[in-house]
């Protein structure tokens, strides 16, 4: 594919948009040559086996919804629109993550910085992953629905062919999408909030969704169609208007990487640097509760880095936009029944699940993170200590998302449902949120923020996450149906769930810290262990 | 008057909200080696980058080999060869193999470069291990791989920032030799070190930041003369207001009595 691509007329176009080929194709390389070792592993579109574990895992996804919606039998063209809207929101929000991780967090910037590379060649070698992330899911995801549309009412013969022809439009259109608002981010947001602004922007694509839908609902209900006029004419010109602004948009956000990026990216590799130092006060609790300086240490480590790592904060942002959604929508549609009400469903049957859900999506990522090459320092801690950071990182996960809310719920929920069955719900929630912690904990391998961003993993959470909201649909029937009819059976419960709760979490604890003591012994034996070896 | 190889004039620069340099002027000549001094957090690394062109100075004009910065900065960076402070390197990389593509950014045809990187990991005597990964090289070889990919290009202006740091004694004096001898050859070099007599015994003059501002500068010996002081150490010292033995060092003691 590279000796292929790489040729005189290649080179042209390259130079005709300021890059310099010469270095592209050396840039190309190079990044090629650090993912196929292991020291850059944070970009999917470099990583073949992760690009093909998500094209397969959307190819089924898609597959399903495609066969589904064949049997409602839309019209083609709604049909066609579907995919559309589910291809760009899917690829916008692997694209917007991988842009911002290319774009706004460029390790080795450092490296390159002083070196005679314009900013269009060093961003272009940067974002020409993206195409390869469109090459592959662009067909895995719209493969089997195009062929599925052969069987609508009225599809021409040739639907297929248009379906996967406007996919890529899409998908291509989704990329530069990406790269303009990058380029617009880097040329416009303060160098100091440009992380900031980077990781938001990993929320864009689900509160575009969101906000969507908001928006349709709001203009149904104005009757938007009888303000404004039938003449055909108009939404041509309407819709001629929206592109030529759209690919003035792109064009000046694209144009904007070409300047002075790396200068930019330099400055703000010294980001954060404004850290503050608040303590918290929560240390005293944790010392009591789970045992000496080593557990402070932990909850410590893992807090601070929790709202400073750029890796984390990326991936957790996203994670609190549907829960904040919800929570206005909660608001907007009034107060939450109470769980006992009996007959009507409560919100509230959610909440201990919508823990469980953020802390396995905590715990998976936490092993990762930016400034994984400091795991060194761990080597030189005595062993014993493990344990009690162990516990540290327990005591984080547990006292800020499992207690905290539950506490907010209660005070909340007290006046409204009364005392008694507030505290009864909070006890069950915080039972059950504890039990969900103390069985995700063990995905958290290794020492926490001490591994390079893997890709292959990260393209594993969508049916992990698909699988676990079946579970929680089961449990919350369970609980809705049979469970809350009974405040004896809720409290027998909740008596069970943190009985289970402390004795599996006793088990974890006892297992990450091994885990983390095996990690550790890998890592020490051998400098190069920290990275992947070279094949052969 | 000799003819300039750096202008930095009245250069200011902050971080954040941090302002790091305070108006700082100064010139660097052809063929000149000077030292630039100051204590941690002073400006001096700041400086060195925005020379190499990779950080743009917030106000003021900075000018190297005549070209001005950041405006022109690929060409600045087709100049120049920087030897940075920390030792950051593409791990996965063999000294070759990075040697290679730091020459190869810089343009040098393939077969010069590959006579230079000969010469260099000989003289380095790391040709023994050119085929193995940076990752196991130590912190000495990484500092021999980051000066020798600094002057593959063969720059007109060599940026130092604590180029001995990591380095033996042997492969120290082969340094300073070598700094030496590239001035000889017409290359300016802004050699920054807290190592006060090297920049003593290697510098044509000096130039001493503290807390962002530029408060001396000129020859070794015209630094002494000025301030009275016997060794460049002293002139830092009376100059930075520190003291013969800092009283903290004391108290550090005596916390770590149980």
């Amino acid at each position: 594919m590279r000796k292929w691509l790489q040729n005189p007329w290649t080179d042209r176009f390259l130079q005709s948009c300021g890059v310099n080929p010469r270095h592209y194709w050396l840039l190309i390389d190079l990044f090629a040559q650090l993912s196929e070792r292991g020291e850059m592993m944070d970009q999917l579109g470099r990583n073949g086996v992760a690009l093909k574990s998500v094209a397969i895992i959307y190819f089924l996804m898609s597959s399903a919804i495609g066969v589904i919606t064949v049997l409602a039998q839309p019209s083609a063209p709604v049909y066609l629109g579907i995919f559309m809207a589910f291809t760009a929101f899917l690829l916008m929000t692997v694209l917007v993550t991988e842009a911002g991780n290319s774009l706004i967090n460029p390790q080795e910037a450092v490296i390159l910085a002083h070196q005679p590379i314009n900013g269009a060649t060093y961003t272009a070698a940067k974002l020409s992953h993206l195409a390869r992330i469109v090459l592959y899911l662009v067909p895995g995801l719209n493969v089997i629905p195009a062929l599925a549309g052969l069987m609508l009412k009225n599809a021409a013969w040739y639907y297929p062919a248009v379906h996967l022809i406007a996919a890529f439009v899409v998908g291509t259109a989704s990329a530069l999408l990406c790269c303009s608002l990058f380029g617009l981010l880097v040329r416009f947001v303060p160098v100091r909030r440009l992380k900031a602004a980077g990781q938001l922007a990993g929320a864009l694509p689900f509160l575009a969704m969101s906000g969507g839908q908001s928006a349709l609902r709001s203009l149904s209900r104005l009757h938007w169609r009888n303000w404004l006029p039938a003449d055909p004419l108009f939404y041509w010109g309407l819709a001629g208007l929206l592109c030529i602004v759209g690919v003035g948009g792109i064009v000046l956000g694209i144009r904007s990487l070409s300047a002075d990026y790396l200068i930019r990216v330099s400055s703000m590799s010294r980001g954060g640097a404004s850290a503050g130092a608040r303590r918290s006060r929560f240390g005293a609790i944790v010392r009591w509760m789970f045992g000496g300086q080593s557990a402070v240490a932990g909850f410590a480590f893992v807090s601070r880095m929790m709202l400073r790592d750029w890796q984390f904060r990326r991936l957790m942002i996203p994670m609190f936009v549907y829960p904040l959604v919800g929570l206005v929508s909660l608001i907007a549609s009034g107060w939450p029944a109470d769980p006992f009400g009996g007959g009507k469903f409560s919100t509230m049957h959610l909440l201990p699940h919508a823990m469980g859900f953020l802390l396995f999506f905590i715990c998976s990522v936490l092993p990762y993170g930016n400034d994984y090459k400091g795991v060194w320092i761990f080597l030189s801690v005595p062993s014993r200590a493990i344990d009690g950071f162990t516990r540290g990182i327990f005591s984080v996960l547990w006292i800020n998302v499992v207690l905290i809310p539950n506490l907010i719920a209660l005070a909340l929920f007290a006046r409204p449902w009364g005392i008694w069955h507030a505290g009864l719900f909070t006890a069950f929630s915080m039972a059950l949120a504890s039990l969900y912690l103390a069985l995700e904990l063990r995905m958290i391998e290794n020492v926490p923020f001490s591994k390079q961003i893997d890709t292959t993993r990260q393209a594993m959470m969508l049916p992990l996450m698909i699988g676990g909201g079946i579970v929680a649909a089961i449990v919350v029937s369970v609980q809705y149906f049979l469970l809350f009819h009974s405040a004896a059976a809720v409290a027998l419960t909740a008596v069970v769930l943190a009985g289970a709760a402390y004795f599996t979490a006793r088990a974890s604890l006892s297992t990450v810290a091994g885990s983390i003591r095996f990690h550790l012994s890998v890592i020490s034996s051998e400098t190069t262990s920290l990275y992947r070896e070279i094949a052969g | 008057m000799p003819e300039s190889a750096v202008e930095f004039d009245q250069v200011v620069f902050s971080y954040e909200y941090e302002q790091v340099l305070h108006g700082i002027s100064f010139t660097l000549h052809k063929g000149e080696i000077v030292g630039l001094l100051g204590p941690n957090g002073a400006g001096k690394s700041t400086t060195i980058k925005i020379i190499a062109g990779i950080l743009a100075a917030s106000a003021g004009s900075v000018t190297v080999v005549g070209i001005p910065l950041p405006e022109r900065a690929v060409d600045v960076k087709q100049r120049i060869g920087y030897v940075p402070e920390a030792a950051f390197l593409f791990e996965s990389l063999t000294g070759q193999e990075f040697l290679e593509l730091m020459g190869r950014l810089h343009d040098v045809e393939e077969h010069t470069l590959q006579n230079r990187i000969r010469d260099i990991l000989q003289t380095f005597e790391l040709t023994g291990d050119r085929e193995s990964r940076l990752d196991t090289y130590s912190k000495g070889m990484r500092q021999k791989v980051l000066i020798g990919a600094a002057l593959l290009h063969n720059p007109d202006l060599i940026l130092l920032d604590e180029p001995l740091s990591g380095l033996d004694v042997n492969a120290a004096i082969m340094i300073k030799d070598l700094i030496a001898a590239l001035a000889e050859n017409g290359k300016t070099i802004l050699y920054s070190s807290h190592v006060l007599d090297v920049v003593e015994k290697i510098c044509d003059r000096a130039l001493i930041i503290h807390k962002g501002r530029l408060i001396a500068q000129g020859t070794p010996q015209d630094l002494m003369a000025s301030t009275g002081q016997p060794t460049l150490e002293d002139v830092f010292r009376s100059l930075t207001g520190s003291t013969q033995t800092n009283p903290g060092v004391q108290g550090i003691v005596a916390s770590l009595r149980p």
